[in-house]
């Protein structure tokens, strides 16, 4: 019809070209008419597959987090259920001088010699965080913090371990640690170019002894950090500060046996678990956290079922220093603990 | 623990399944839509050369009227 209305010689005001305007008119709004239809069919499915994706994603959310939560409630729990004592060995968890766990990547593997077993592991992480004297605890400056989710600096602190299974029944296991940190001060500091390193041997044996009518767990460890030296200047009391000087080495060990009468004849014998376990720790003469300590630790565990233990402990520390104390230590103390493994 | 990693491994697969479906769809839907829009719009593009063509007659519009009916066609 636009074609028509162009072949017109005096197009303008003709009342002809006026009419084909109209009837186009009205083609073109019935056409959008029907288009309007189509565009309002799909916003509608448009809008309905936006909520299905924010209800998959809420949906999908919710259950993650409700799982992950549980997971890590299972871990809290889970973890009294994988040792033998309620508390952790001196030099071990809260200001230890070894890493308990680290955030970044492990390789591990193992591999036959002979009748013996070989197991490795390689691993690198965001490494340990150096205490100084403008951090929370300035008492404790060149004291080595493990439990860091937030890196300090863009050195990666990298460990390994070898161990050797030298038996067939794999009841013994020797191993030997190394872990290095070439930085462990925060990045920008006076001390971002101290370095820390730390050794450990560890031993385990676990068998079931006929002779004694169960089965003998034994393990023991011994581990050494050495931390680059420097000045760590304090304020111990407002306006008044001191240099402390002293040569950054520590070293903890531990030796734990526990015995399970699994081949006696009463059932509620068999579930019976006898624990004991001594250890030591010893930090920087000289340092804020200076302690010399040792531990006896005595428990008693009753397995209800091969998931569930309650634990019984009583723990004796003597020394002096420490967390906070100053001068000899006497602690005792009595702890009841029920674990859940899963 | 297995168990729970895997109930999360789960989840997250058919989540990411079903959002990168939907998401498909959406993409569809959301081009068909343009091109809706775009054809209302020429639908009535189409009908200014005429139009002009009888407010002044000029000639230059039987071009343009060419131009919008061969993007339309």
């Amino acid at each position: 019809m636009s074609n028509h209305i162009f072949e017109l010689k005096n197009p303008v005001g003709d009342s002809q070209g006026a009419i084909m305007m109209e009837v186009m008119d009205g083609v073109v709004i019935d056409a959008q008419k029907k288009i309007d239809i189509l565009l309002s069919s799909s916003s509608t499915l448009m809008n309905k597959y936006i909520n299905t994706n924010q209800v998959t994603d809420s949906k999908a959310s919710k259950i993650i987090i409700i799982v992950v939560v549980f997971i890590m409630i299972s871990l809290v729990v889970g973890g009294f259920f994988y040792v033998k004592e309620i508390t952790k060995p001196l030099g071990f968890g809260h200001d230890g001088i070894a890493p308990m766990s680290g955030v970044g990547v492990e390789l591990r593997g193992a591999f036959r010699v002979g009748t013996a077993t070989m197991n490795y592991s390689v691993y690198t992480t965001n490494g340990p965080t150096l205490k100084t004297p403008s951090g929370v605890e300035p008492l404790e400056s060149g004291m080595l913090m493990f439990m860091n989710l937030k890196d300090n600096n863009n050195n990666r602190a990298f460990g390994s371990r070898i161990g050797l299974l030298p038996f067939s029944n794999s009841s013994t296991e020797i191993g030997f640690s190394y872990y290095s940190a070439g930085n462990v001060g925060t990045k920008g500091t006076a001390y971002e170019n101290i370095g820390a390193k730390l050794f450990a041997f560890d031993f385990s044996f676990v068998k079931q002894l006929p002779e004694i009518g169960g089965i003998v767990d034994i393990k023991s460890q011994y581990a050494k950090s050495t931390i680059d030296n420097i000045t760590y200047t304090v304020e111990e009391e407002p306006g008044v500060f001191e240099d402390l000087i002293f040569n950054n080495v520590s070293s903890s060990y531990y030796g734990q046996l526990s015995y399970r009468p699994t081949m006696s004849g009463t059932d509620f014998i068999k579930k019976l678990e006898f624990v004991g376990r001594y250890s030591k720790l010893e930090t920087p003469i000289g340092s804020g956290f200076a302690t010399n300590k040792k531990e006896f630790s005595f428990g008693l565990n009753y397995w209800l079922n091969w998931h569930s233990v309650l634990k019984l402990n009583y723990q004796n520390i003597t020394g002096e220093g420490g967390h906070d104390v100053v001068g000899k230590i006497n602690e005792k103390a009595l702890f009841l603990n029920w674990a859940i493994g899963f | 623990m297995l168990f729970l990693n895997a109930i999360i491994a789960y989840v997250g697969i058919i989540s990411v399944h079903k959002l990168e479906n939907t998401s498909k769809i959406i993409l569809k839907e959301s081009n068909k839509y343009n091109n809706l829009q775009n054809l209302k719009l020429n639908f009535t593009e189409l009908l200014m050369p005429a139009n002009d063509y009888l407010v002044h007659g000029n000639k230059v519009e039987i071009l343009n009227f060419k131009k919008l009916d061969s993007i339309t066609g």
